[in-house]
């Protein structure tokens, strides 16, 4: 009976591949919507990831990493007073304009770190080495930034290149790789001290400081403590969902609340899950419809209902398990075509695959069911007229 | 030649469609008797209640009152699950439309009643290939049937009909997709399957060149049988 | 045809399950591009040196204090004889401004004493010659011989004389102190070492003008024998601040040699922290409590007065 039911499913490529076809769309358009989505949220958190430290202490009124709040200098040392502080360094953190050879502007994210120990440093450097931050005019860019900075876009800026940032030189003595930030702009390190040279001199200038816990504590307890001795906000920094105070969840949900980035992200992956619905539930409501005579002859010739309906069942359950493997196949393609390109964002957690195998499952029950309903309450007589 | 064995008999079968002043009663009560080893021919104008007729004797459709025996199983008294069963073992469908399903071939098609008794495809196949042989197919088995004419699908939906062996066929309007030639032809080889002891064919039909492979002949009339007389008796150029 | 779409029947299956692993795939690739968050940076920061404690940042000045020496009045500086680094004793000369026109000045005072003492000779000699005309007409005892007027006026010119000779006395003295005054002044174009210590800054030389203006001191002096640290605390932690708590300082750069500070006092007077991170703007951002300690300088490399150092002090 199941081979039969998969024979009849196979017996018409044509109508068997717009099933397909269906489940597929369904599949790429959520997977890929979801992950160019989860990949958006976590440009928001890029500056946490290329200035990476367990735990950030920032001002008390910061809701997310790319608001900075500056605070005073003192309170570098009020946090380091802090027990269960390992180390606790300076960042400045600030967009800047770079002005190109040929005049035209652009943005850059500017990082300030701690010039002993370089904390904050990026972690996948490509040329160069960070002790080269010490010489005079020094910068690290992003690979982005040799693109991004150069007045001709064909020939990239390469090593002990220079621009200005705010009409002061920078020299690049280091090229690493990075997290691509939601604005857009590339990345540049440099030591605090000369950030602070780069940037229109204000009043506070530290925006945020890095902290590692000591040996034997959790980041959580430390921040904590940190919290309650300095009154600044600390969050840890340890991945989506870590923990409660966890400043990419924070960055994220900021993003979520106040932008309407979700909302049109969510409309598209309904859309997608609509879309499929639509598409399988009818495709395959029409393949019941036009089998609706032999499931009429079967019933006839003593096929239960509970059989019908396995039939059916294994028919949805290869449609729906084939197209989803051939979504899942596009969207892999596209994923790692823009792993590689770096552009558009795509991050795509281990649940979308499961999440949108459940979606799949339920547009497919739905599908099924239609037919199922249908068959059901077909009398079996039906075959003797005509 | 002893006396002949009830293979169905149906008493003061009533059925009626619709509700309220819509209510139309197709059949008025009933009473038939199909023997084995005989080909019994429904006649009667359209409309008459002979597809309502056979549909209760198959056990597709319930009446609404009166006494149903099929094969010694009260089917008016069983549940439809057993009734479903029942069909399966004990049933043989030949169809005006043929029915076969377009996209497996011949040999699947015929193995189907097999299936749904839950033998597997490869012990079922066998039997298939066997019962096409007995209607002349053998060299056709694999096509699929929309790959043979109307006479030889018909063909398979005989040996679909007889694969699984059933003591009861019901057919309805066999031959009426098909030409003269073919009709003869399909009613030559059914007729011939049917000399097995202990088979009991119910063919409603409207071609009166069958006529003549019957063995009793019921005729119909608004919901009541008028006529049922044995072949040997009946008058084929009157109803011509 | 047929076959065809068997053959894409099957594809469709191939590409379901390459579709599963390239979803695998995918997964992996994130993953292993997910950097995990290092917990040390590039560089070891200083170990912790207590469980609890109050960290500041300070600036090393020399012991009990640098002297910032600036130029007593504007002028060229004519003459520096000491060199940067240099330890000198309390008195040595530091630098002398040009001071020619006090020179000319002591030209003029010392030719004034010899006008003045000259003048005295004249009286003198004048005073000679009135007592020699005095005595000759007093002698005579015939006081009809000589006029009565004639004695008269010859004593007059004798008192006359004698208060010329005090008068000339008089003005050998102004003459004098004129020029005392003058070398006084003299000693204040040569600025010399307070006490003993090291020239730590040196901003002028032979030829320029030294300005009177504190900002750009002439020359910075100080001991060096023994340094002392000016270390900034929060006005937040001022209150875990006490006598007699341990210290260590990194200076700022280094993390392997640990500086052990003795606390010497605690300046009494919080003041506003002025920036240390090299903006040329300073920038009031709180006050400070400023907590002095000293150190003797390290022996496996040298710190200078003026670098700032990172203080973990013991609470």
């Amino acid at each position: 009976m199941f081979r039969l039911a998969l024979k009849m499913l196979f017996g018409d490529s044509a109508k068997y591949l717009m099933l397909v076809f269906g489940v597929m769309f369904a599949t790429f358009l959520m997977t890929q919507q979801s992950s160019v989505f989860c990949g958006l949220m976590r440009w928001t958190t890029a500056i946490l990831k290329n200035a990476p430290a367990p735990i950030w202490v920032v001002e008390t009124e910061v809701r997310q990493v790319n608001q900075t709040i500056a605070m005073r200098d003192t309170d570098l040392g009020r946090v380091r007073s802090c027990d269960g502080v390992d180390w606790a360094m300076p960042l400045y953190s600030g967009v800047q304009n770079v002005r190109l050879e040929n005049g035209s502007l652009t943005v850059v994210q500017l990082l300030g770190i701690d010039s002993t120990t370089f904390a904050g440093a990026p972690t996948r450097m490509i040329e160069g080495s960070i002790g080269a931050l010490r010489q005079p005019n020094a910068v690290i860019v992003d690979d982005l930034a040799l693109s991004r900075l150069s007045p001709d876009p064909k020939t990239p800026l390469k090593m002990g290149d220079t621009f200005e940032i705010n009409d002061q030189e920078a020299r690049i003595v280091g090229i690493c790789k990075a997290m691509r930030s939601f604005t857009g702009g590339p990345f540049i390190w440099t030591t605090y001290e000369r950030a602070l040279s780069y940037s229109p001199p204000q009043r506070k200038m530290l925006s945020a400081i890095l902290v590692s816990p000591s040996a034997g504590r959790d980041a959580d307890s430390v921040a904590a403590s940190i919290e309650r001795q300095t009154g600044l906000k600390a969050y840890t920094n340890a991945g989506f969902q870590s923990s409660e105070r966890d400043f990419n969840t924070a960055t994220m949900f900021w993003y979520v609340k106040n932008t309407g980035i979700p909302i049109s992200f969510g409309t598209t992956v309904l859309v997608g899950f609509i879309v499929g619905v639509a598409i399988s539930c009818q495709t395959f409501y029409l393949f019941v419809l036009d089998n609706l005579k032999h499931y009429g002859a079967l019933k006839a010739m003593g096929a239960s209902n509970g059989k019908l309906c396995m039939m059916l069942l294994s028919q949805v359950t290869v449609v729906g398990l084939v197209g989803y493997g051939i979504g899942l196949a596009l969207a892999s393609l596209f994923g790692l075509a823009a792993i590689k390109n770096t552009q558009p964002p795509f991050y795509m957690p281990d649940v979308i695959p499961f999440a949108v195998l459940g979606v799949i499952i339920l547009i497919c029950s739905l599908a099924s069911f239609l037919g199922i309903l249908r068959v059901s309450l077909l009398d079996a007589a039906v075959v003797f007229r005509g | 030649m002893s006396a002949p064995i009830i293979a169905a008999s149906a008493r003061s079968i009533t059925k009626s469609f619709g509700s309220g002043t819509a209510r139309i009663e197709v059949l008025h009560g009933i009473d038939i008797d199909a023997y084995e080893s005989e080909i019994l021919m429904l006649l009667g104008p359209s409309g008459c209640g002979k597809t309502t007729l056979i549909s209760i004797l198959a056990g597709t459709l319930t009446a609404d009152r009166g006494e149903l025996r099929v094969l010694g199983e009260p089917l008016h008294a069983m549940k439809k699950s057993a009734i479903t069963r029942f069909r399966a073992r004990n049933i043989g469908f030949i169809f005006q439309q043929f029915n076969l399903i377009p996209t497996i071939s011949c040999e699947e098609n015929a193995a189907v009643p097999l299936l749904i008794q839950g033998m597997s495809l490869s012990k079922a196949l066998p039997h298939a290939r066997k019962s096409l042989d007995q209607v002349g197919l053998s060299e056709h088995m694999k096509k699929r049937p929309n790959q043979l004419s109307g006479g030889q699908q018909q063909r398979v939906a005989i040996a679909r009909a007889l694969v699984h062996n059933p003591r009861l066929i019901i057919c309805d309007e066999p031959t009426a997709a098909l030409d003269a030639e073919n009709g003869q032809l399909v009613m030559e080889i059914f007729r011939g399957l049917m000399r097995q002891p202990g088979r009991c064919a119910i063919v409603v039909t409207h071609d009166h060149r069958i006529l003549q492979y019957s063995d009793r002949i019921a005729t119909m009339n608004d919901g009541r049988i008028v006529e049922s007389v044995p072949t040997s008796k009946f008058d084929f150029d009157h109803h011509r | 045809m047929q076959i065809l779409l068997t053959i894409l029947r099957y594809l469709t299956f191939i590409v379901a399950i390459l579709g599963v692993y390239g979803i695998f795939r995918v997964s992996n690739t994130i993953k292993s591009a997910d950097s995990s968050i290092p917990l040390a940076p590039p560089q070891t920061p200083p170990a912790r040196p207590y469980d609890h404690m109050i960290a500041a940042n300070g600036i090393i000045e020399s012991f009990e204090e640098n002297v910032i020496i600036s130029a007593p009045m504007a002028g060229m500086v004519s003459e520096v004889p000491v060199k940067i680094g240099q330890t000198l004793r309390k008195g040595d000369v530091l630098f002398v401004i040009d001071h020619r026109d006090i020179e000319a000045q002591a030209i003029n005072a010392e030719a004034q004493v010899l006008r003045a003492q000259a003048a005295i000779k004249v009286a003198e000699a004048q005073r000679v010659t009135a007592r020699s005309l005095f005595d000759r007409l007093d002698k005579v005892d015939d006081k009809r011989a000589i006029i009565e007027q004639e004695w008269q006026t010859a004593k007059d010119q004798l008192q006359v004389a004698e208060a010329q000779i005090l008068s000339a006395q008089a003005e050998l003295q102004a003459a004098e102190a004129s020029k005392r005054s003058v070398e006084l002044l003299k000693t204040r174009y040569t600025v010399t070492a307070p006490r003993d210590g090291t020239v730590l800054q040196l901003n002028i030389r032979a030829g320029e003008w030294a300005s009177t203006d504190s900002k750009n001191p002439a020359l910075i002096f100080g001991r060096t024998d023994r340094l002392q640290a000016r270390v900034d605390v929060d006005e937040q932690n001022a209150i875990r601040i006490r006598e007699g708590q341990k210290a260590v300082a990194h200076i700022k750069g280094d993390r392997d040699h640990p500086i052990e500070l003795k606390l010497e006092y605690i300046e009494p007077f919080v003041v506003p922290k002025t920036s240390l991170t090299g903006s040329s703007t300073e920038r009031v951002d709180t006050r400070v409590l400023q907590v002095i300690f000293s150190f003797a300088p390290p022996e496996k490399f040298r710190a200078y007065v003026g670098q700032q150092i990172d203080v973990f002090i013991e609470e």
